[in-house]
């Protein structure tokens, strides 16, 4: 074992961090060498040293500073509601937009729904006078249109 | 029976501001102690104190129970002095004539008082050539009696690495605190 490792071994064995054979295993070691001897007395007193400086508490003044923020508790519930209820509709309206592009919107069939209006404008009326008389009456627009001109 | 910090948290997410207050009461010394001794500096303590416990007001809607809740606010403690540290690039020498570490609550000729406040100044002394992560590890171990698994948990790092930086930093409080003693 290194130095570096017994130092280790003596830091765990100080943090009690060893299994049971393993502390017997230390403790035997220490009666024989007095450098880790040595080096576990620094790591008590290092201890020791820092568990007596006592850490001062809170003022009553923090206290009452740490309570006056219970008043932003409002504005951040208020701020975590509004943030959601803006994620909901964004999530909404990225739907309602994906739901036209894919269904609403369709060009193909735009397309071939005005090529069948188109078609039906023009083709020749095959059903009566009624519809003849709108025929004429559509001729008649056009001529007056184009000056008469057949 | 006292209500847990669980149960506090809970309510506070519903908007129970008397229940952020008994948390805060709760917390407020030994979160300011940690701060202290991680800052060496009562007002920056202070004010790390209020940075942590609102962002935990803030945060405290994604808090899932994962760690407790003093786990939760010392993670959050940390983090923020290291941020403060790094920012003020705190490199002081707190002299012993400086009347910062005193206790707000003590007479001045309270001879006990003044050991104690003494005998801190001493140790915030040698932390404070510690760098960061050996600072952190030591003051959760030494002075916050935490084991190594909670300290793992607050600065998020493996256990490995707390043993480490545990090992490294009492070296070199060693030879600070030899050099100190002569």
């Amino acid at each position: 074992m290194s130095a570096c490792q017994g130092l280790k071994k003596i830091a765990l064995y100080h943090d009690g961090r060893l299994s049971v054979s393993e502390q017997r295993a230390v403790e035997a070691h220490l009666l024989i060498c007095s450098d880790c001897t040595n080096e576990l007395d620094d790591l008590e007193l290092i201890s020791r040293q820092l568990k007596d400086a006592r850490l001062p508490g809170a003022s009553p003044r923090l206290v009452d500073r740490l309570h006056s923020r219970a008043d932003d508790l409002d504005r951040i519930l208020l701020t975590r509601f509004v943030a959601r209820l803006s994620a909901v509709a964004a999530a909404a309206l990225v739907g309602i937009g994906i739901c036209v592009s894919f269904f609403g919107h369709n060009p193909a069939g735009s397309r071939a729904a005005l090529a069948s209006w188109e078609q039906s404008a023009i083709a020749p009326d095959l059903n009566g006078s009624n519809s003849s008389t709108e025929g004429q009456f559509v001729e008649f627009v056009a001529q007056d249109l184009s000056g008469g001109r057949p | 029976m006292q209500v847990t910090d669980t149960q506090l948290v809970d309510r506070i997410k519903i908007g129970d501001k008397l229940a952020f207050q008994a948390l805060a009461s709760r917390h407020a010394d030994r979160l300011f102690g940690l701060a202290y001794a991680l800052l060496g500096s009562s007002s920056d303590a202070e004010d790390i104190v209020q940075e942590t416990m609102l962002a935990a007001l803030n945060g405290m809607g994604s808090f899932e129970g994962r760690s407790s809740v003093v786990t939760w606010l010392r993670s959050i403690l940390v983090f923020q002095s290291s941020k403060l540290r790094r920012s003020k690039r705190i490199r002081k020498s707190v002299s012993l004539s400086e009347s910062e570490g005193l206790p707000h609550d003590v007479a001045l000729w309270d001879e006990s008082a003044i050991s104690a406040a003494q005998s801190r100044m001493d140790v915030m002394e040698m932390l404070d050539v510690l760098p960061d992560e050996y600072r952190q590890v030591l003051v959760l171990r030494e002075l916050q009696q935490m084991s190594y698994e909670q300290i793992a948990q607050t600065l998020q790092v493996p256990l490995g690495t707390v043993e480490s930086r545990l090992f490294r930093a009492r070296q070199m409080l060693k030879q600070k605190y030899s050099t100190y003693a002569s």
